[in-house]
């Protein structure tokens, strides 16, 4: 832009002077980019940034690899690894990185759905035996169909076999079959089980970070 | 004729309003404008982020909104509560509720509207002594970052004929308003009452029984969704722990929720706003969170098993008489074992969050 320039009184406003006027407020004219929303008001214009943030690379953090299988990034559950089919998340030396692959994924009635950690603890003493990452519509039932259920008193059911599931991301189905995903576990988790007097069943489990 | 002055300050003004870029932002210039964008990433945003801003209606009105980025309790969305025919105006079919719970995560996303807001500046109650003096509590205040952007001081309480005690005190450097808000997020849970059945002592050893009545009222209409209000200060639910083992009879039953502070929001004036003013669109909003990360919800009971017999001593003494006199005898001992179970086995259902 040609930033016109200041006058002296009695200096002739010419044509070229007022031209140059016009072009530096056209140049000035604020236009939307990427992010950005604008309202023009009577005093000035409000300029609104619209940023999703920066990226966060965490413990089973959950990504979709279109819309029928999703990759997770390491992470434990009381320091056992999780895997997916039994290869641990991370790899081995002889296989990659394996990929959760759900197909059509199990969804409730509003288009939700749920990764998840599956816990299976041994029978002497509840500790994690083993982690594996599951697709499911309800993390609260057995088979992982959805569910009327409101969750009751908390913490996560105890499902038959010593099991119990932890939302790790939910899937949310749009019209059009776009599958958007919010992470819902940022950290490696921690577990118990409370146990019923017999120490035969669970009646409930905590997950923390 | 335009003269030098007029032209000069039409050019000054040009020169004021040329976009430059500064943080987190970046400016390209063309000869029809200059095209102003956002650095998309600023900043990670984590659960329950607020997004504060001013929305103008198809009325020619406005209103502050807060958009929140979905958060999740025991895996599940929060909701909101919107109007029965938000978005679209479509009426809702009759005998609907007028209020319908929206998830953070549909599209398109809720909001919370921020209307009556508190003023941080202003005593929060006056009171009068036995004396005849009039006392005004100390106003609320508002945290030491907003000094130094030029909020007014705010005012210190105390007899309200002495300078300061109303109105803080004057500073021509700080002359903007403040208000606030709370978001609060609100999980019901099973609640419990306690209920107390009489019986006659001669013939049930007991006077009374006092059994734990479990209710589920919240749960089944919220279908145990945690949802999400805004106001002017939060005040939390009353507690109906007590101390006293007796204390357990008045407890008439509880809330059924949990309540948890998600973030205030303080919104900053321009300079030299009227102590009676409004927040509008030339108020600039500062979202204080207190909750960063996702949360787990527990009641700390899940329902106990049937409460213990009576005592009972059948001796068939004086052909039964014996029997009733000594169950007369055992029913005080049975009514404080009762008590004490009621309060031992937690009658209290009240639940707790933590983050995950």
């Amino acid at each position: 832009m040609t930033e016109p320039p200041f006058v002296k009184r009695g200096q002739t406003i010419t044509a070229t002077l007022w031209n140059q006027l016009c072009a530096a407020v056209r140049a000035c004219r604020i236009i939307a980019g990427d992010g950005v929303r604008l309202r023009e008001m009577p005093d000035g214009t409000i300029i609104t940034f619209d940023g999703d943030g920066a990226n966060f690379a965490h413990p089973l953090q959950v990504s979709l690899v279109g819309t029928q299988a999703a990759s997770i990034r390491p992470g434990t559950v009381n320091r056992v690894e999780a895997k997916i089919n039994s290869v641990l998340l991370a790899g081995t030396e002889r296989m990659p990185p394996p990929l959760l692959k759900f197909g059509k994924p199990m969804l409730d009635a509003e288009g939700r759905g749920f990764i998840c950690v599956e816990v299976t603890c041994r029978e002497q003493d509840w500790s994690v035996e083993k982690v594996e990452v599951v697709q499911v519509a309800d993390p609260n039932t057995d088979d992982g169909e959805a569910s009327d259920s409101h969750g009751g008193s908390g913490g996560a059911v105890a499902l038959p076999g010593r099991r119990a599931r932890y939302p790790l991301a939910m899937l949310r189905q749009r019209k059009g079959g776009k599958l958007d995903l919010y992470q819902i576990t940022f950290f490696d988790l921690q577990h118990r089980a409370a146990l019923s007097p017999d120490r035969k069943t669970a009646t409930r489990h905590f997950f923390w970070q | 004729m335009i003269a030098a002055d007029a032209w000069n300050k039409l050019v000054a003004q040009v020169k004021r309003a040329r976009p430059m870029r500064g943080v987190r932002a970046d400016t390209k210039e063309h000869p029809r404008g200059v095209i102003v964008s956002g650095d998309t990433h600023s900043f990670w945003r984590h659960p329950w982020f607020i997004n504060a801003r001013w929305e103008w209606k198809d009325d020619g009105t406005g209103e502050w909104r807060a958009f929140i980025r979905p958060g999740f309790v025991n895996g599940r969305d929060a909701h909101i509560p919107m109007p029965a025919d938000w978005p679209d105006g479509t009426p809702p079919e009759d005998n609907a509720p007028s209020e319908r719970d929206v998830s953070l995560t549909n599209e398109p996303q809720p909001y919370l509207i921020l209307d009556g807001w508190r003023n941080p500046l202003q005593p929060a109650n006056v009171s009068a002594t036995l004396s005849g003096q009039i006392i005004a509590a100390p106003a609320e205040g508002y945290p030491k970052y907003f000094e130094k952007l030029g909020v007014k001081a705010a005012a210190k309480g105390g007899d309200i004929s002495k300078p300061g005690a109303m109105e803080g005190e004057f500073d021509a450097t700080r002359t903007r308003e403040i208000r606030a808000m709370d978001v609060v997020l609100a999980k019901a849970r099973l609640g419990t009452r306690l209920q107390i059945d009489v019986h006659d002592p001669l013939l049930d050893a007991q006077t009374e029984t006092i059994s734990t009545v479990f209710l589920n009222d919240a749960l089944r209409t919220t279908g145990g969704r945690a949802k999400l209000r805004a106001v002017p200060k939060y005040v939390p639910p009353p507690q109906q722990s007590l101390p006293q083992m007796y204390g357990t009879l008045l407890n008439a039953g509880d809330a059924q929720l949990d309540e948890l502070k998600l973030a205030t929001i303080w919104i900053v004036s321009p300079p030299d706003a009227a102590t009676d003013a409004k927040p509008d669109e030339s108020w600039t909003p500062y979202p204080q969170h207190f909750v960063f990360w996702n949360l787990q919800h527990a009641s700390r009971l899940i329902p106990p098993r049937a409460p213990s017999p009576p005592l009972r001593l059948h001796t068939g003494l004086a052909g039964g008489i014996g029997d009733r006199i000594n169950d007369a005898l055992l029913s005080f001992v049975n009514d404080q074992y009762a008590e004490a179970e009621a309060f031992l086995n937690q009658a209290d259902a009240s639940g707790m969050f933590w983050s995950t």
